[in-house]
């Protein structure tokens, strides 16, 4: 039991903390939308009542889908560009999705290698890139929830506010949905390009992120 | 010496599968928005009956609190309305509802509801539209 907590102890930590979170983001949330509530003349929710509400799944869905968006262009774009000096790139010449060899697989597979990753065809293409496509699908349906909770936060405002309701179709297109979305991407894609370059030239001592202490700037894909 | 660089991988955060599980939550509250929106139709409907009727007084009870104040300083809810120019409204067009808020279209006027304690109370009546701004209401709160 004490060895599992430890061998997994960064994906426990994490979620404990994603869950600490969410309670924190929905206690907070409900005194502020019954500040509003009571602000407007209108009737304060209840906790229960709130966290099933359009109003708090909007909040969580747009941030899921950026978190995912984030992740899903990085394993990407690492592919195809790189960042000299970097820990978190590949070395300069070593753009692309390299060869069977590089990869592992096919006849270069491994003896403990995926089962997928030693066969060809199709099975292959998708256990290739079974990661993006993975994030790919929790990110097209975050920003989906985002898009429904979104509609319905919104027309419940509209209406409050004595204005018509709009369909999903006009909201997908409305300032308030693409509002919501840039302003969380905006701070994904500063957050990963400041990782980027900050890891040329600063060092945490222990951590994979970062190059080891020692290092040369100019060393890349070096993991400490 | 260098140590031997590892194979690039992302390792920031855990994947979660809860978007599904999100986006179905969202789809489920919506399940009983039909008699919801019955039961704003059959608020927005009595209120006009009532005015219609020249029954002010119980016109006002099914009017917001802050509606009521809207409407009368003085606490004097039905005289304000009956000197308030409501238009006569027949059937229901069409209802929305969207969480605690709602809109029915009558044939004759557009009524703004909210609910209090499970109940449709009328938030805003005899309302045209004035785009792009708000509906323009006789009675809003």
């Amino acid at each position: 039991m004490k060895g599992a907590l430890r061998r997994n102890g960064l994906t426990l930590a994490f979620l404990a903390l994603f869950v600490a979170a969410l309670i924190g983001q929905a206690l907070t949330g409900v005194a502020e939308f019954n500040h509003q509530q009571l602000a407007d003349e209108l009737q304060p929710v209840s906790l229960a009542r709130y966290v099933t509400s359009a109003a708090f799944a909007v909040d969580v869905a747009e941030n899921w889908q950026s978190e995912y968006l984030q992740f899903l262009l990085y394993i990407l774009g690492t592919v195809y560009l790189v960042q000299r000096g970097s820990p978190e790139s590949k070395k300069v010449g070593e753009e692309g999705a390299e060869s069977d060899e590089e990869q592992k697989v096919g006849e270069y597979a491994d003896a403990d290698s995926p089962k997928w990753a030693r066969m060809r065809g199709f099975r292959l293409a998708v256990y290739s890139r079974s990661l993006v496509l993975v994030m790919g699908v929790i990110f097209g349906l975050s920003w989906l929830a985002q898009s429904i909770a979104g509609l319905a936060a919104y027309d419940e405002e509209q209406l409050n506010q004595s204005f018509d309701p709009v369909s999903w179709g006009g909201y997908v297109w409305s300032a308030d949905f693409w509002n919501r979305t840039l302003q969380n991407w905006q701070s994904e894609f500063l957050a990963v390009a400041s990782m980027v370059v900050l890891s040329i030239f600063l060092r945490q001592r222990g951590s994979p992120q970062s190059k080891p202490v020692g290092s040369s700037h100019q060393a890349t894909g070096v993991e400490g | 010496m260098m140590p031997e660089p590892r194979p690039h991988r992302l390792r920031r955060r855990p994947t979660l599968w809860v978007a599904p599980a999100l986006a179905l939550v969202v789809l489920t509250g919506c399940g009983s928005v039909h008699t919801r929106e019955d039961a704003a139709a059959a608020a927005a409907t009595a209120f006009h009956k009532a005015v219609a009727a020249g029954d002010t007084g119980q016109a006002c009870e099914l009017l917001t609190e802050s509606a009521r104040s809207a409407l009368a300083d003085n606490g004097d809810c039905a005289a304000a309305l009956a000197d308030t120019d409501i238009p006569e409204a027949g059937s229901v067009e069409r209802s929305a509802v969207w969480g605690k808020a709602a809109q029915v279209v009558l044939n004759g006027d557009t009524v703004f509801l909210t609910t209090f304690d499970g109940s449709w109370l009328v938030r805003a009546a005899g309302c045209e539209p004035d785009p792009p701004r708000p509906y323009d209401c006789a009675v809003e709160g």
